[in-house]
């Protein structure tokens, strides 16, 4: 093949090309010559250009640095009254708009109380709070998220129109600091549309939340959580229990219970795991036995690694039939959850018959037990 | 002289006209790539913020992460390594380090260190390795987990940790390379994003002359070494150039092995790593779309545009030999046992794609330069070429090299860990300058004779020397 198509070559190049090293292809190629030494040249010196450039303005700012903060210092102990200072912060944003923005918005995250809100009225004054909404507003992706960040910051209620104009935004980040900042805000509702919004979201975005919202836990089990859970739609109850998880808190939800029944494997594996959080939720030996014998192994294992601390020692004879099933993972559950009911003598005599890898499982659970890491 | 009209003229301008049409067309790839790398690292959406990265620390709906880290003959390094590793900031992660029938007192070294017991952990995965001769954990409070086991090389080590991982992800890391704190967060987004993306490969940075304290990078600095900084800037052309593009068409067929995360139940199906084959890291990427596509299953394995693992490049010529040898009959090995990949569109971009290119312009480079370059002087001498078209095709080729490297340059200051003082963007410049006169046409001498010794059947790794990391002053 190579080398009828090399004929083939041979032959197309003494047609078209009878004499390639005629003066055309040498033009050609001194031209190529002539636009890439251009490139190299351009490429070299605006690289050059640019870097020389972020340096000083790197320098300037670290010069500036020290001013903008005493000056915000001066403002959040209480010279907001003084128009002169709030000219100098104007002044300050002139000169380094970025390095304004940033210590500002530094500044108000450090601050509580009665210094936030001299700040807040500073920002307000001195016009910063103004290029935050106009930046809240570019088409720019990062500008928009920087602006989100900065209006987050204010005071409770400021800047709320923004921030929920925000949660729309096509850029995941840029959503993501609205709805941070709207759950810092502590307003219930706001709270609850985004929770509603959560399901529909990447891992990502519902471990970013799942973590802000814990401060609202209470709350929301009583009303968002516990209407999900009794809900019909996967998405939300699974949505539910993972925050019910991930947060390990004890709280009312009592609609747990039912889902450890539940036809869909991923809600009931879950639902096992919450078990333990769940105030309310009754887990009947039923539960527990059908769970046990699921054919979904997530199940199977959810349902061991909360036995102990839910179920009951009437589980055990179950447990140490699946300390043999051929899932490694269930197997390994099954050992950690005999150790955790306390069942050392079966554990030893599982290692005195020496069938593996039941015996194996059974002394790492022992093991375990006797140093008190007793965790998968 | 011989007459452009006989045969043997004839053939010979086809040949050289074939080989200048590959070199544009080789330049022009590359430049697209480029091209396409510049326009993802400005993209804002997929990026992560250290605000954010300071929330999923502390989160607990993370997947955990073992990182599994093979050690042979590590006794000064390795203590230094683990902390580090420990270190890395992500809510739940378990080092795993496995030595690989070590001949020094690695594992004494850790046993000692580290508080070790002998523990009786199970393994939950099935993939055959060499003897596990012991298996410790620390009697600290440490997530640690020590497997000692006979010599087997890396992709038995790293099957032996597969093997007893119990987290839903692993990494696969040198244990010689120096991670960012970050990395393990910005390396598992895009599993948070895409519950397809089953593997991820970051941007491995050169750290010689770098400062090193306590097992991070602390200040970046260009290398002091000529040798070095050739090679800086072409980790920089591989990793903001090709790997990017590829990523972003879902055909990228190489994650370093010098740090990889990957789906570990999708990894234990695919069998693992493949302990016959130098280039163990190629083989798993591009067996794993192989086993995905031929599965019917929907997959990504994304690039992560960011700085995430510093090495210690070989500063010596004869080690950077060896390496480059190695590199070559690894990709040889991968492209021959998948060759039914190739072109086959039933393996999608991969398929009809990214073997192509690694076939054509990665292993058969080599080749193709070399003989460009013995046609063009042989051509000159038999009056079958101009001397001017030779000078200018010469010129072209180092300028378009030239311009690539610049390229890439100008990419590297858009990623998070960039060279700092203008001094040395001057130095890289200068390296990028000199680096097409004789360092290119090196390598290209060195894969030309990993091709020979892979047809000779030659499956040895070779040795690897290293200098240690610069301390911070």
């Amino acid at each position: 093949l190579l080398l009828l198509s090399l004929g083939v070559a041979v032959w197309l190049t003494d047609q078209w090309l009878p004499d390639w090293t005629s003066s055309a292809p040498l033009n050609a190629a001194f031209s190529i010559t002539i636009v890439l030494m251009a490139s190299v040249v351009v490429l070299a010196l605006s690289m050059f250009i640019l870097k020389v450039r972020s340096e000083r303005l790197l320098r300037k700012e670290e010069q500036l640095r020290p001013t903008g903060i005493e000056l915000l210092t001066s403002i959040a102990q209480g010279a907001t009254a003084d128009r002169l200072t709030i000219d100098h912060l104007a002044a300050f944003h002139r000169r380094s708009p970025r390095l304004a923005h940033e210590l500002l918005s530094g500044a108000l995250a450090l601050q509580k109380g009665e210094g936030s809100s001299l700040l807040a009225a500073a920002a307000q004054l001195s016009g910063i709070a103004e290029d935050w909404r106009r930046m809240a507003r570019s088409r720019n992706a990062e500008v928009r998220c920087h602006a989100i960040t900065y209006l987050g910051r204010l005071p409770p209620g400021t800047a709320v129109e923004e921030l929920r104009y925000a949660l729309g935004d096509p850029e995941e980040l840029v959503r993501v600091g609205a709805a941070l900042a709207l759950i810092n805000s502590g307003d219930l509702d706001e709270i609850e549309r985004i929770f509603q919004a959560l399901p529909r979201q990447t891992t990502l975005v519902r471990a970013l939340m799942s973590a802000r919202l814990s401060k609202h836990s209470v709350a929301l089990a009583a009303g968002p959580i516990h209407r999900a859970l009794e809900s019909d739609d996967s998405a939300r109850i699974i949505g539910a229990l993972d925050l019910l998880v991930s947060w390990k808190r004890s709280l009312p939800a009592p609609g747990v219970g039912p889902l450890l029944r539940s036809k869909d494997d991923a809600a009931r594996a879950r639902a096992f795991q919450a078990l333990p959080y769940a105030m309310g939720a009754k887990a009947s030996l039923d539960d527990f036995e059908e769970a046990l014998q699921a054919e979904n192994n997530e199940v199977r294992c959810a349902a061991l690694s909360v036995s102990a601390r839910c179920g009951t020692p009437l589980l055990v004879p179950r447990i140490l039939t699946l300390l043999k099933d051929p899932e490694p993972t269930t197997a390994t559950a099954a050992g950690y959850a005999l150790a955790s009911f306390g069942m050392t003598r079966l554990l030893e005599s599982t290692i005195i018959e020496g069938a593996r890898p039941s015996a194996d499982i059974a002394m790492e659970a022992l093991e375990k037990v006797r140093i008190g890491r007793l965790t998968l | 002289v011989i007459e452009h009209s006989t045969l043997f003229g004839r053939v010979f301008l086809t040949v050289e006209l074939l080989l200048i049409g590959y070199v544009a067309a080789i330049n022009l790839l590359y430049f697209v790539l480029t091209i396409i790398g510049f326009f993802t690292l400005q993209r804002f959406s997929g990026r992560i913020f250290q605000a954010e990265i300071d929330t999923l620390v502390n989160s607990t709906a993370l997947p955990g992460i073992g990182v599994i880290a093979p050690a042979y003959n590590e006794e000064l390094s390795i203590r230094d390594s683990v902390r580090s590793m420990l270190r890395l900031r992500y809510p739940a992660h378990e080092v795993i380090v496995i030595n690989d029938g070590s001949k020094d007192g690695t594992l004494a070294v850790l046993i000692e260190e580290f508080r070790l017991y002998r523990s009786s952990r199970v393994p939950l995965g099935s993939i055959p390795t060499k003897h596990v001769r012991g298996v410790y954990e620390s009697r600290d409070p440490l997530k640690l987990l020590v497997i000692d086991k006979e010599n087997g090389g890396k992709a038995d080590s790293l099957n032996a940790g597969i093997n007893f991982c119990r987290h839903p992800l692993f990494a696969a890391v040198d244990s010689d390379s120096l991670i960012e704190s970050d990395a393990l967060l910005r390396m598992a987004k895009p599993f948070l994003d895409d519950d397809t993306t089953i593997a991820t490969g970051g941007i491995v940075r050169v750290a010689n002359g770098c400062k090193v304290e306590g097992g991070a990078v602390t200040e970046v600095r260009v290398p002091d070494s000529l040798l070095a900084r050739f090679q800086a800037i072409e980790y920089l052309r591989a990793f903001l150039g090709g790997r990017v593009a590829f990523s972003l068409l879902n055909a990228l067929l190489l994650i370093s092995g010098a740090f990889g995360l990957f789906r570990r139940d999708v990894v234990l199906e695919a069998g693992g790593f493949d302990t016959n084959t130098v280039g163990e890291d190629m083989e798993l990427v591009v067996r794993l779309h192989r086993f995905m596509f031929e599965k019917r299953r929907a997959h990504r394995i994304v690039f992560v545009p960011d700085p995430v693992c510093w090495t210690e490049v070989p500063e010596s010529v004869r080690v950077l030999r060896r390496q480059r040898n190695r590199w070559q009959r690894g990709s040889l090995e991968c492209l021959w046992k998948h060759r039914k990949m190739f072109y086959n569109p039933r393996y999608g971009m991969v398929g009809m794609l990214g073997f192509p290119y690694f076939f054509f312009f990665e292993a058969l480079g080599p080749i193709v330069e070399l003989l460009g370059y013995v046609m063009t002087i042989s051509g000159l001498l038999l009056g079958l070429i101009g001397k001017d078209m030779a000078i200018l095709f010469f010129v072209v080729s180092l300028l378009f090299g030239l311009l690539l490297s610049l390229a890439c340059i100008t990419l590297e200051e858009f990623t998070l860990r960039k060279y700092p003082s203008v001094r040395d963007l001057r130095i890289l410049l200068g390296a990028a300058m000199l680096e097409c006169l004789g360092f290119r046409q090196l390598t290209a001498v060195w894969r030309l004779e990993g091709i020979i010794d892979q047809m000779r059947g030659k499956t040895a790794w070779g040795k690897m020397e290293r200098r240690g990391f610069k301390p911070a002053a």
